[in-house]
């Protein structure tokens, strides 16, 4: 499985970055006690006059990584730009309509996604995972997507959390769609927030929201992946929080992820809202 | 292509790529159970805690009772206790504070969630737990949240606490690694769970910067079956790699900085 990794725009100050190394993730090791390297670029693609842009191509040394940033980018809060390694030797089109698809880094069979580590840097702290974007979620120009709240903080300490809701599509397309964030048991509507494929749809919830909760976030525009920022008061010493939560196929074994997360999503999708 | 031919298909699919399949081809008997990953306790730092989801809950979207059950292993895998909570709610965070009021010199241990449910409300599928926990390093900083990474563990309904059938798998070697830059600024701490039913060793190696040039022994970790191992990485720059035999060897690294003290990162690699 191939993947894109996504470098967002964000607001409150917080920079994102994504490190791609030359590295194998998980190979299957034989004899040898160094991964394997790959001779490849970074190149990263934002979307302007309806039309993918390169806006830029990085070697990554081997071995050794390279570094992009929002803040170099110049990426605006909910603006996108996908990076794609691709091969060193290969043309790139400066303005296709459709992304190229992403370099593997595979060499064998070994499990684990190919991953970037995606980092977010805010008054001198970061905070980082191991992220991707898979082409099979890119290649879908529609789809639907249900989230829950497990990650909204509610403490003394939370000054924010920040909800991206982050969409890459391979394909352009001008579609506007609607993420609407619901209190899960009075099936009412705390906010519909419109957003367009290949951006990153923010929300953002104070700490009162969040334990108001429990929140659900749908849209039946397209997939994503949600991220969840949680950032401390400004009056304290600055720490904060990053992570994604599980798409509902997480929730099943094997045979009953589709039939499970189909009926998750059924039940969430079809709830009427007062 | 007919969903006899489709299984076939996949049967051999398994058969085949058996030595890359991080849990048991052919598991047997799941029917009615939940099955958990491998979760990280931290008892010396300031608080613990666990968000546990109600999965039958979430399936019919509306309240539905539920014993969320965390068991609980010293770091060699040897069961200390149970924590249960009773709730309707879709998710619970469990508050992990008890245990560290009740062992106050446990400094690591594992868990695994498992829920219980009436049987009209048995939710019918296979329920895997892979929730989310957080950590919190004084009492003025927000909670630095991790998902599940990997487990297989499965607990059946009235079985013994240290009766579980492990679905992870030792495959032949692994060389693993993670696509973090560690900084000469930080300090690193990784956990290494061992979900299969054999002791485990990993090797941790810093990564060569140069061509050519061999890795660095860091550290060799022996892990027992529902135990964790760990180790501390301070001022390096660059990558590491973790050669072993789990099928998944993916630590839990916290970073801190010295200069940050409210502030630690948690991720999983």
């Amino acid at each position: 499985m191939s993947c894109y990794y996504p470098l967002i725009g964000l607001p409150h100050g917080i920079t994102s970055s994504v490190t791609y190394s030359s590295h194998t993730l998980n190979q299957r090791a034989g004899s040898s006690r160094v991964p394997h390297q790959h001779a490849v670029d970074l190149a990263l693609f934002g979307v302007s006059a309806g039309r993918w842009q390169l806006r830029g191509r990085h070697p990554v040394g081997a071995p050794g990584d390279v570094v992009v940033t929002s803040a170099d980018q110049g990426l605006a809060p909910g603006e996108l730009e996908v990076c794609v390694p691709v091969a060193r030797d290969i043309v790139l089109e400066p303005s296709p309509t459709e992304l190229p698809l992403p370099l593997s880094k595979r060499i064998d069979r070994s499990p684990v996604a190919e991953r970037c580590s995606l980092s977010f840097a805010w008054r001198g702290i970061s905070s980082a995972y191991q992220g991707e974007y898979p082409v099979r979620m890119a290649e879908l120009s529609r789809g639907t997507l249900v989230s829950f709240d497990p990650l909204l903080q509610s403490d003394p300490a939370v000054g924010t959390n920040l909800v991206c809701v982050v969409n890459i599509c391979r394909r352009l397309d001008d579609a506007v769609h609607s993420l609407e964030c619901f209190d899960a048991l009075a099936r009412t509507l705390i906010r519909a927030v419109p957003y367009r494929s290949n951006t990153c749809c923010l929300i953002e919830f104070d700490a009162a929201t969040a334990a108001a909760g429990p929140v659900v976030f749908r849209t039946t525009g397209s997939v994503g992946i949600p991220i969840f920022l949680t950032l401390s008061r400004p009056d304290l010493p600055p720490s904060m929080s990053v992570e994604h939560t599980h798409p509902p196929t997480e929730m099943f074994w094997d045979h009953d992820r589709l039939p499970g997360s189909r009926r998750i999503k059924a039940t969430w999708l079809s709830a009427a809202l007062r | 292509m007919t969903s006899s031919l489709r299984t076939v298909k996949a049967a051999i699919g398994r058969i085949l790529h058996r030595d890359s399949l991080p849990y048991s081809a052919f598991p047997r008997g799941l029917g009615g159970t939940s099955i958990s990953d491998q979760f990280l306790y931290r008892g010396d730092i300031d608080a613990s805690r666990f968000v546990a989801e109600n999965t039958a809950a979430l399936l019919r979207g509306e309240p539905v009772e539920v014993m969320h059950r965390l068991r609980f292993f010293d770091s060699l895998g040897r069961h200390l206790r149970d924590l249960e909570i009773r709730t309707d709610r879709y998710f619970q965070t469990i508050d992990l504070r008890q245990l560290k009021e009740t062992m106050p010199q446990l400094e690591i241990a594992t868990f695994i969630h498992t829920s219980v449910y009436d049987s009209a409300s048995e939710p019918g599928y296979v329920r895997l737990h892979r929730g989310y926990c957080q950590y919190r390093r004084t009492p003025e900083s927000v909670w630095a949240s991790v998902h599940g990474n990997f487990g297989g563990i499965v607990v059946r309904p009235g079985e013994r606490p240290d009766q579980h059938q492990l679905l992870a798998r030792r495959r032949r070697a692994f060389l693993y690694t993670p696509q973090h830059r560690f900084e000469p600024s930080t300090i690193a701490t990784l956990y290494f769970m061992n979900a299969c039913r054999s002791p485990e060793t990993v090797e941790v190696l810093v990564t060569p910067d140069q061509c050519g040039a061999p890795s660095r022994p860091h550290a060799t970790l022996r892990i027992e079956p529902l135990g964790v191992g760990c180790c501390s990485v301070e001022g390096h720059s660059g990558y590491l790699s973790f050669r072993s035999q789990l099928p998944m060897c993916r630590p839990q690294v916290f970073i801190e900085d010295r200069r940050q003290p409210q502030h630690f990162d948690v991720f999983h690699t």
